[in-house]
C-alpha cells in the first residue's frame, strides 16, 4: 500500500509551502538552492500580493526533489488566487498546479486546501490530476488520528499505467506483475481510510472495459473483457476482513483448460473472506459463483502456510448438457468419457482436506452417450462417491437402461462404498443383457497412485445368441451363451477374463477361453482368445447358413484369435469331421459347388456333369483349415491331394463319390470373406 | 564325459543365443519406408520425404544381428531348418483394416491441424507424438478443440505404433516402431513446423 504514502508526500509538499506574515503588498522571494528536511528546490521563487480578495500566492521552481517515491518535479508552478487565514486556520481555494515529472509526465490540475496551522490537520482537494491517460479528482482529509482519501478516476489505461508502477509496487511485485501482458481501461472509484500510516479500510468500485491479459503461458488468458467490480475491506486485529463483488457479461477467458463465452453465459462472484496482515493465511467464508443457466457454486477455502488446508464446493444442480461441455469435458481429453452426449442434472459436492479429497456426485434422470458409440446411460439417478481418505462415502446408483457397444443392457441398481481410494459394491449386481444376464459379485474399483484397476466375479446366465448375433450384425446363430467367469480383471488397460465362456450352438458346444482384451474403450480394441468347438451338427450349422446341406458332426479349433477393432486379424482355425462316431455324412450338390467355390475350385462343376441327378453324396471325411495372419489365409483341408489338399473326401455310403480338391492355398482374407458372402447371397444352384 | 557335456552345453547355448539375435532383428530401413508411406497418406504428398529437407534421418542401418559377417550365413543355414527363414527377412507390413482406418481418420483430422502445425501452436515431440507449442498461438476459442484433436492424434499415434508391430508379429517392435516414425514425422514436416530436438524447440 504504498499509494497513499505517495499521495501523503504530496499533500506535505503542498502543505510544507508555508505563507509569510508581513503586513506589506508585495513579497519576492528568491532563492537559487533551498533545502529544507528531505526536500530541495532549484532556482526557487515565492511571490505574495495583497488584493481586494485577499492574500494572492504564487510559487515556482525549476526542479524539487521530493522524498521517494516521488522524486523530482520540473518546472514546478503552485498559485494560489485567494489565500485566507483565519483563527489558526488558513484555505487556499482555486488553486492551480502545474510540473513535468518523468512517471507523471506534465500535469496541471487545481486545488483546494484547508488547513490548520497548529494541528497537523488539513482538507485537501485534487482535480485534473492526469494519470495513465486518465483524470484524477482525489480529496483527501486528515488529521491528527485519521485520514481519509478518495480518488476517482475516469479512465485509467492499463497500458499507460504500466509507467507508473514502480511508484507503487515494491520488487517483488513488480517482478510478478512483469509475467503478465494486460490492456485495456478502467474507472475507478475509491475510498481509503487509516491512522498515521496505516490503512484501516477501503472499497473500490471499478468497470473495466475491453480488458484483455495473458500469462506468459498462455494458459490464463481474457479478451476484451468488461469487468465490473466492487470490493471492501476493513482491518480488524491483524486480519482484513474483504466482501469482492465481480461481473462479467462480455468478452472470452480462458483459465486452463476452462474456456469461458462470458457474452453466452455472463458470470458473476461473490465473496468474502478473511486476509492475514502477514499474507500467512488466507481464507474465504464464502463464495458463489454463478454463470448463466450453467453453474451455480458455492465454495470456501482455507489457505495456510502456502497450501490449500481445506477446500469446500458444492454446485448444482446444473443441467448436464451445458456444464458437461464447459466445465467436465476439457479434464477428460482423449479419456473414453471424452466425447459424451448428455442431459438431465448434477449436483456435485467436492471437499478437498491437507491433499486427500472427497466427491459426490448427484445425478438426476441423466443421460450420458458416448459419441462414438461404445456406451451410453439412459436415466441414470442417485449418488457415486469417492473418496480418498479414511471415511467412507456411499453410492447409491440406478439407470433405467444402457448399452454397451450394441449390447442392450436393461436397468439395474448399484450399492456401493468407497474409501482410500477404492470403491466396493456392497452386494451382488444382476445387469440384464440382452434376455439374460450377468451377475457380477464382488467388485472393487481401486484407483492407487493413479492406475486405475478393477475386478469382480461374474456369472453369464444364457444369453440367446439369436439376439447377441443380430446386436453385433453378425451372421444369425441359433443357441445360448453362458458361462461361469472365476474372476474378471481390468489392469493397465487390459482386461482379462478367466475361466471359459461357454455357447451351446448348432448341438453342440463352443468354448471361449483365455479371453482378454486391451483398451476396450480405446482407439483399437484388441481382443485375444481361444475358442474350442465340440460336436457342432453339420445340418443345423449348413442350414443356418443357408448354404447347401450337409449331415454330420464337426470339431475343431480357432486358436490365438486376435480381433483388432473388432475385426479378425490373426488366427489358427480348423474345423473338422471327427475321426470317431461317422454317423450319417452325406454332402449336398450345393454345398459341394460352394465348398469347392471357397477352395478356389471353379463353380456348377456337379450341376453340369451327370452327377447333377444326385441331390447328395455320401462322404467319408472333410474339414477345412485357416492359418490367418497378414491378411492372407493360409488354407489346408484334411489331407494333402495331388495339387491341393482335400476338403471332402468321397467314401463311406453308396456310391458315387465325390472329392472336393482345393488349390488356392494362399487367400486373400478380404477374398475369402467375399467368397463367403456370396455364397450367403446365392440363390443356390441352377440344375438343368 | 566332461566334455561332451560342455560341448552340448556350449552349441545349445549358442543357437539359443543365436534365436535370440533373429528375433529381436529389428528391419530399420523397411520400417523406415513404411513410415514416409502412411505419413505421405496422412500429411498428403506435399511433405514428400527428401523434398526440400535436410538429410536428418542417419542412413537406415539395420539393427540386426551381433553375429559377425562370416559366421552369419553359416549360422542362419544352420538356422534355417530350425525356424522359419521369415523371420530373418522380415519386411513391414502395413496393410491391414485396422491401419487403414486408423491412417484414414489421422488424415481427416490433419486438416484441422495444419493450421495449428503452420502457426506453431502445436509441434511434433520427440517421442512421435504432437503437443500444443504455443497456446498464444491459437485463438482462445479454439484451445480445447485443439487439445482434443491433440489428445485424439496422440492416441491414434500409439495405436497405429501398437497395431504395425503387433500386423508384424512382433508386439515388442512397438518402440522402435515408434522411435523410426519420431524422426520421419520431423523428417517430413514442412518448412515452418516446429519439433522437438534434445528436449528444446526448432523450427524447419
Amino acid at each position: 500500500m504504498r499509494c497513499p504514502a505517495a499521495w501523503t508526500a504530496w499533500i506535505c509538499c503542498l502543505l510544507l509551502w508555508h505563507p509569510p506574515l508581513y503586513a506589506i503588498d508585495s513579497i519576492r522571494l528568491q532563492a537559487g538552492h533551498w533545502t529544507f528536511d528531505n526536500t530541495t528546490a532549484k532556482q526557487f521563487s515565492l511571490s505574495v500580493d495583497l488584493t481586494e480578495q485577499g492574500l494572492q500566492l504564487s510559487a515556482a521552481a525549476e526542479k524539487l526533489d521530493l522524498p521517494a517515491p516521488i522524486g523530482s518535479l520540473h518546472n514546478l508552478q503552485l498559485a494560489c488566487s485567494s489565500f485566507k487565514l483565519n483563527a489558526g486556520r488558513w484555505q487556499c481555494e482555486s488553486g492551480t498546479a502545474a510540473f513535468r515529472h518523468q512517471q507523471l509526465g506534465e500535469q496541471d490540475f487545481r486545488f483546494s486546501i484547508k488547513a490548520g496551522t497548529d494541528k497537523n490537520d488539513y482538507q485537501l482537494t485534487l482535480n485534473g490530476l492526469k494519470l495513465a491517460e486518465s483524470r484524477i479528482s482525489l480529496e483527501a482529509d486528515v488529521t491528527d488520528s485519521a485520514w481519509t482519501v478518495s480518488v476517482s478516476a475516469d479512465r485509467v489505461s492499463l497500458t499507460a499505467l504500466r509507467d507508473f508502477l514502480p511508484l507503487m509496487l515494491s520488487e517483488s511485485q513488480l517482478a510478478l506483475v512483469a509475467d503478465w501482458d494486460y490492456q485495456g481501461q478502467v474507472k475507478l472509484e475509491g475510498r481509503f481510510e487509516g491512522k498515521a500510516g496505516q490503512l484501516q479500510a477501503f472499497s473500490l468500485n471499478w468497470q473495466a472495459s475491453d480488458l484483455s491479459f495473458s500469462n506468459v503461458s498462455g494458459t490464463q488468458v481474457a479478451e476484451s473483457v468488461a469487468l465490473n467490480g466492487q470490493t471492501n475491506g476493513r482491518l480488524q486485529q491483524a486480519q482484513w476482513h474483504w466482501q469482492l463483488e465481480l461481473g462479467s457479461n462480455k468478452g472470452q477467458a480462458y483459465s486452463e483448460p476452462i474456456f469461458l463465452d462470458l457474452k453466452q453465459y455472463p458470470l458473476s462472484l461473490t465473496a468474502s473472506g478473511q486476509l492475514a496482515t502477514d499474507f500467512k493465511s488466507f481464507k474465504v467464508e464464502q463464495a458463489r459463483l454463478e454463470q448463466g443457466q450453467v453453474l451455480a457454486a458455492n465454495a470456501t477455502l482455507n489457505w495456510q502456510n502456502q497450501q490449500i488446508q481445506s477446500l469446500h464446493i458444492v454446485t448444482g444442480p446444473a443441467d448436464l448438457s451445458k456444464l458437461y461441455p464447459i466445465w467436465l469435458q476439457p479434464f477428460v481429453a482423449g479419456s473414453a468419457a471424452a466425447k459424451l452426449e448428455t442431459s438431465g442434472r448434477l449436483s456435485m459436492t467436492f471437499d478437498w482436506q491437507q491433499s486427500d479429497y472427497q466427491l459426490l456426485l448427484d445425478f438426476n434422470e441423466a443421460m450420458l452417450s458416448d459419441k462414438e458409440g461404445r456406451y451410453s446411460l439412459q436415466n441414470l439417478n442417485g449418488q457415486l462417491g469417492w473418496s480418498q481418505t479414511d471415511q467412507s462415502l456411499n453410492s447409491s446408483l440406478a439407470w433405467r437402461s444402457a448399452k454397451l457397444f450394441e449390447i442392450e443392457l436393461g436397468a439395474a441398481a448399484i450399492q456401493a462404498h468407497s474409501a482410500n481410494n477404492r470403491l466396493v459394491l456392497d452386494e451382488s449386481l444382476r445387469l440384464p443383457v440382452l434376455d439374460g444376464s450377468l451377475e457380477i459379485s464382488n467388485f472393487s474399483l481401486d484407483n492407487q497412485s493413479g492406475r486405475l484397476q478393477w475386478q469382480f466375479a461374474g456369472l453369464l446366465t444364457p444369453i440367446s445368441m439369436q439376439r447377441l448375433t443380430s446386436a453385433l450384425d453378425w451372421p444369425p446363430l441359433e443357441g445360448k451363451l453362458s458361462g461361469v467367469i472365476p474372476t474378471v480383471t481390468y489392469q493397465d488397460e487390459e482386461m482379462k477374463i478367466d475361466g471359459a465362456l461357454q455357447v451351446k450352438v448348432f448341438d453342440g458346444t463352443t468354448i471361449i477361453r483365455d479371453l482378454r482384451m486391451t483398451t476396450p474403450f480405446g482407439r483399437l480394441p484388441q481382443l485375444y482368445a481361444n475358442v474350442d468347438i465340440h460336436n457342432l451338427d453339420l445340418a443345423l450349422l449348413t442350414n443356418a447358413f443357408d448354404f447347401g446341406r450337409i449331415t454330420g458332426k464337426i470339431e475343431g479349433h480357432v486358436h490365438h484369435l486376435r480381433l483388432s477393432n473388432w475385426e479378425p486379424v490373426r488366427f489358427d482355425a480348423r474345423l473338422a469331421t471327427p475321426q470317431e462316431n461317422p454317423g450319417k455324412r452325406r454332402i449336398s450338390q450345393r454345398a459341394v459347388d460352394n465348398l469347392t467355390e471357397l477352395g478356389g475350385g471353379p463353380t456348377g462343376m456337379v450341376s453340369r456333369s451327370f452327377l447333377g441327378f444326385f441331390d447328395d453324396f455320401s462322404y467319408q471325411k472333410m474339414g477345412l483349415s485357416c492359418e490367418l495372419d497378414n491378411e492372407v489365409c493360409e488354407m489346408a483341408g484334411i489331407e494333402e491331394a495331388e495339387q491341393g489338399y482335400y476338403i471332402v473326401k468321397g467314401g463311406g455310403g453308396l456310391p458315387p463319390w465325390i472329392n472336393v480338391i482345393g488349390y488356392n492355398r494362399r487367400v486373400d482374407w478380404s477374398e475369402l470373406i467375399a467368397r463367403l458372402l456370396a455364397i450367403r447371397e446365392s440363390p443356390g444352384p441352377v440344375i438343368e | 564325459m566332461k566334455l561332451f557335456k560342455w560341448l552340448t552345453g556350449t552349441v545349445s547355448g549358442l543357437m539359443l543365443v543365436s534365436c535370440v539375435t533373429i528375433n529381436i532383428y529389428f528391419p530399420a530401413a523397411a520400417a523406415e519406408k513404411a513410415a514416409d508411406r502412411i505419413i505421405e497418406d496422412v500429411w498428403g504428398p506435399g511433405t514428400r520425404p527428401g523434398e526440400g529437407t535436410e538429410p536428418e534421418a542417419e542412413p537406415a542401418q539395420e539393427q540386426s544381428s551381433a553375429i559377425e559377417a562370416g559366421h552369419r550365413n553359416i549360422a542362419i543355414n544352420m538356422l534355417n531348418w530350425l525356424i522359419s527363414p521369415a523371420a530373418a527377412q522380415a519386411d513391414i507390413n502395413i496393410n491391414s483394416p485396422a491401419i487403414n482406418e486408423l491412417k484414414a481418420d489421422m488424415k481427416e483430422r490433419h486438416n484441422q491441424l495444419e493450421p495449428f502445425y503452420n502457426s506453431g501452436g502445436i509441434g511434433l515431440t520427440e517421442d512421435g507424438l504432437i503437443t500444443v507449442r504455443d497456446a498464444k498461438a491459437i485463438p482462445l476459442k479454439d484451445r480445447n478443440k485443439v487439445n482434443a484433436l491433440v489428445a485424439d492424434e496422440n492416441k491414434d499415434r500409439k495405436a497405429l505404433y501398437a497395431e504395425i508391430a503387433r500386423a508384424n508379429g512382433h508386439p515388442e517392435w512397438q518402440d522402435d516402431i515408434r522411435q523410426t516414425f519420431a524422426k520421419r514425422w520431423i523428417s517430413n514436416a514442412a518448412k515452418g513446423w516446429w519439433y522437438q530436438q534434445g528436449g528444446s524447440w526448432k523450427q524447419k
